[in-house]
């Protein structure tokens, strides 16, 4: 699907990241989602590193991203984006279970733009994603990726 | 006398004099005398007709006598020789014309009688009436007519020859008054031409010369003298001019080079002279201040005693020493010892800037504050070390370099544990660790802390064989805070309490001394002491287990919920692709596998806001108990619809604690009143509070389900319930949070109750 960006989705746990799926599957969000299984490697798929290096899609139209992970955590990957002038404009979506306020507190301080506790209720958290992914991969208008030139990228719902 | 010729020359004006006295003399002269000759020839005329007349009648009187007429014309006509008789005539005796004579081409008409003898002068005539008379008897009368050409004709002559005269006479009166006026005119010019030079180009050395001894001398010689006067006037007030200017510069460039400011104010406060000090004292530059007046420069001026001095100097011409702070428009301040002159222009300020001199003299008296400050310190008899934030030795008393044994050289601007390490040799040694730990805290809450009895062994010097000995301590470390708040000192305070250690150990290991009370407070202070470090160690392990809570409760939120997620994710998943596969039982398994999922999800929330509840701050703010009462009953208003609810609330006090959590004790209080309230048919909530021995005791009393009061204590344990879940909902975790906010505010609460009639909570707080 060209011209139709994808979501970075950066999650550890394997049940979280098939719930997840299945949940914007259900939702018929044509977007591909790109699983990455820790910060270390969400922030290669970024910089185009490693396994990424030859990644020739734009940066992704949103992150969705845990807190807690291996290597590099969520927040790290947060501060390192919203530091970079080349991915800041990148919508950050901290999807998480912690409802610590010290985490919300850090994650707002980096400038996540948005903090969403996954609900323990399955149904509620298919509505949760559902409307992360319309909102964020759809609805959001985000400025143009720098090296992609003005390609059109409108999203496409089938 | 007004000057006809104003702007004529002396000398024209002296000609003029002469020659107009001479033109005036020679026109009265020759007036007078054509005068005197008119009347001359008058009479001459006057004869001369007259003896005509009589030669006529001599020779007519016998043409008359016989009448004879034609000879009387024929005497008549001699007449014609006589070239002025315009016409002659002879009348009768009965005064008829007898004979006429007109001279030729003239008209003449004869009067038709004759008057009687005269002689007299018509405009341009003489005419004459004559009787002729023989021998005394008048026969007749002649009448002659004359023109007066021949009186015109000497009248022109004569008036020629005057005009001569006059002419000649000017000339002379010229040539007169040439001469005369140069020796009248020339001084007065030269005197004039001096004035215009001097006048000109302010040339006092000109001097006219003395030509007469008349006045005109008198005049030159006053006028040299004058002169002379104001030259020597002139050049002595150039010399005194030449020296106030000299004066006048030298005064300026001294004042202008003083190392002091120096200004000159004007009766209005303005700048009139300042120097180059006076304007940087000043902040201001030159030109800025010149012209303006002090006020304008430094509004609010008017206030201070330095001003209300310079007033008083103005206004009684008094000079005024005085030293004064000065304070600028950005509140930094100058100090300056003023001389206040009176002048003839205003007041002249000598000012000298000593702020260095001043901040030096409150330096030294600092200092020597200090220095005695000092002094009074290291001798004081306790043992104390002064430390930086940094740990820094900055201090030391005396004492405390005699019991550990070191100088104030070594240890000064060194940081403490460099100076004072733990004894290498004792495996246990973990003095410096607590004494480490005990600053850290010091420093973290900016209060005291005192330390248990330390064992922390100094450092024995070389000069006595080196090594290290056993030492126990007493320490406490207390902030010294700057005005910012901010701690700038730690001061370290020990006491040395070897000895009563050592003491103790051997007591508690000795053989009992039977008889002395010496021997059991001993005892006693050894179990003080050991019970101390007891406590000590609890105490570390509280904050441990604390810590511990707080990761607990974090993965609690965290990891619990993951897998709890899944069970309900994945068991919906089941029930959704694989429906068919499942009967009725088995989908009834699926729910209640997933409400369970759901229900343990509540738990573990309500149990990390319980958990919360006990670790979040405390913002203590004045709480108005009416106004959260209302607020909560607002919320709650939802369940009340359909209900029959009567609320009597009384007035509430305003208490001291955190607002957001006595809103959730009066959340949990009345949410509880109107779920167990719910089953009767008319509930009654009553709220009120009263004070009982400086308490507010807030109570909550409802008619509902109540409880057996067998079970009270029950009621505000975590997860407690006396009612089953089926008859009221509720996880049971909402008392013990009221429980717990009420311990955090240091009240209590309680509760009363019976079965079917309903409960009373209490809660109290201080007043």
């Amino acid at each position: 699907m060209k011209g139709l960006k994808s979501i970075l989705f950066a999650e550890d746990n394997e049940h979280d990241i098939e719930l997840t799926l299945e949940a914007l599957s259900e939702h018929n969000l044509m977007n591909e989602v790109i699983t990455v299984r820790d910060g270390e490697e969400a922030l290669n798929y970024l910089y185009k590193r490693g396994k990424y290096q030859d990644r020739q899609s734009s940066n992704p139209a949103v992150i969705l991203l845990d807190l807690k992970m291996p290597k590099v955590d969520g927040l790290e990957v947060l501060r390192r984006i919203k530091g970079d002038d080349t991915l800041k404009t990148i919508p950050v979506v901290m999807l998480t279970t912690s409802r610590e306020e010290s985490d919300l507190l850090n994650s707002y301080h980096y400038g996540v733009n948005a903090y969403v506790v996954k609900p323990v209720d399955f149904q509620e958290f298919l509505s949760a994603v559902k409307q992360l992914g319309v909102f964020w991969a759809i609805l959001n208008e985000t400025p143009q990726d720098p090296k992609q030139g003005a390609s059109d990228s409108k999203p496409v719902v089938r | 006398m007004m000057n006809m010729f104003p702007h004529k020359s002396i000398r024209t004006k002296l000609k003029m004099v002469i020659l107009s006295t001479t033109f005036l003399a020679v026109v009265f002269a020759v007036a007078g005398f054509l005068t005197y000759e008119r009347i001359t020839f008058r009479r001459i005329l006057a004869n001369d007709i007259e003896t005509k007349a009589d030669i006529i009648a001599e020779n007519i009187n016998a043409a008359l006598a016989f009448q004879d007429s034609a000879d009387a014309v024929r005497v008549l006509n001699s007449l014609h020789s006589q070239r002025h008789i315009i016409s002659g005539g002879v009348y009768t005796k009965n005064g008829k014309l007898f004979a006429a004579y007109t001279r030729p081409h003239r008209e003449e008409v004869f009067p038709h009688e004759p008057s009687p003898d005269t002689t007299y002068y018509e405009d341009d005539a003489l005419v004459l009436y004559k009787s002729i008379l023989v021998n005394g008897n008048r026969i007749g009368t002649i009448y002659l007519r004359m023109d007066l050409l021949e009186q015109y004709e000497r009248f022109w002559s004569y008036i020629r020859i005057a005009l001569l005269v006059l002419a000649g006479a000017l000339a002379v009166a010229y040539a007169v008054a040439a001469v005369l006026e140069k020796s009248i005119s020339t001084p007065i010019v030269m005197l004039a031409s001096a004035v215009q030079q001097i006048s000109e180009k302010q040339d006092y050395s000109v001097r006219v010369s003395r030509m007469t001894n008349d006045e005109t001398g008198f005049l030159a010689d006053a006028f040299n003298g004058m002169v002379t006067k104001i030259q020597k006037r002139e050049a002595d007030l150039r010399t005194t001019n030449e020296a106030l200017r000299l004066a006048e510069h030298r005064y300026r460039t001294t004042l202008d080079n003083m190392m002091e400011g120096c200004q000159i104010l004007g009766f209005d406060f303005r700048y009139l002279y300042l120097n180059d000090i006076a304007a940087k004292q000043g902040r201001h530059s030159k030109e800025e201040l010149l012209g303006r007046t002090m006020m304008e420069m430094y509004p609010g001026i008017e206030q201070s005693k330095f001003f209300i001095e310079l007033q008083r100097s103005m206004k009684e011409r008094i000079p005024i020493q005085m030293e004064n702070e000065f304070f600028y428009e950005d509140h930094t301040s100058g100090w300056f010892t003023l001389n206040i002159e009176p002048v003839p222009e205003g007041v002249f300020i000598l000012s000298e800037d000593i702020t260095k001199r001043k901040q030096y003299e409150a330096e030294r008296i600092e200092f020597q504050k200090r220095l005695q400050f000092q002094a009074l310190f290291e001798s004081i008899p306790g043992l104390f070390l002064v430390l930086k934030p940094d740990l820094t030795i900055t201090g030391a008393s005396d004492a405390y370099l005699q019991a550990t044994k070191t100088t104030r050289e070594k240890i000064l601007e060194r940081n403490l544990f460099d100076v004072f390490p733990d004894n290498p040799d004792d495996p246990n040694a973990d003095g410096s660790s607590n004494l480490k730990a005990s600053l850290q805290r010091v420093m973290n809450n900016g209060s005291s802390d005192t330390m248990p009895i330390q064992k922390y062994d100094i450092q024995r010097p070389e000069s006595e064989g080196g090594g290290f000995e056993e030492r126990y301590w007493s320490p406490v470390n207390s902030p010294v805070l700057g005005t910012n708040g901010a701690i700038e000192y730690i001061i370290h305070r020990v006491e040395d309490v070897t000895e009563f250690i050592h003491q103790s150990k051997k007591n508690a290991g000795g053989p009992n001394d039977p008889s002395g009370t010496d021997e059991k407070l001993r005892k006693m202070e050894a179990e003080i002491f050991q019970r101390g470090q007891d406590l000590q160690k609890l105490n570390l392990q509280l904050n441990n287990a604390n810590k511990e809570l707080e990761s607990f409760s974090y993965s609690v939120s965290h990891d619990l919920r993951a897998p709890l997620r899944h069970i309900d994710g994945f068991a919906q998943l089941l029930q959704k692709k694989y429906f068919e596969t499942l009967n009725d039982q088995g989908q009834r398994y699926l729910n209640i596998i997933s409400d369970s999922a759901r229900k343990m999800g509540q738990l573990i929330d309500e149990l990390l806001v319980f958990s919360r509840m006990g670790r979040a701050e405390m913002q203590m703010n004045k709480v108005d108990m009416d106004k959260v009462v209302e607020n909560v009953m607002l919320e709650l208003s939802p369940e009340a619809e359909q209900r029959s609810i009567t609320v009597q609330k009384k007035s509430l006090p305003v208490v001291q604690g955190d607002p957001s959590m006595l809103r959730l004790v009066w959340m949990n209080l009345l949410s509880n009143a109107y779920k167990y309230s719910a089953k009767v048919e008319k509930a009654v909530i009553h709220i009120e509070c009263q004070v009982i021995d400086k308490e507010y005791v807030f109570f909550v009393r409802d008619n509902g389900a109540g409880f057996d009061m067998k079970y009270a204590d029950k009621l505000f344990g975590v997860f407690q319930r006396l009612h089953r879940s089926e008859e009221f909902e509720g996880i049971g975790i909402g008392l013990a949070n009221v429980h717990r906010i009420i311990m955090r505010h240091h009240g209590r609460v309680w509760a009363e109750g019976e079965t079917g009639k309903g409960a009373t909570f209490y809660f109290s707080l201080p007043a």
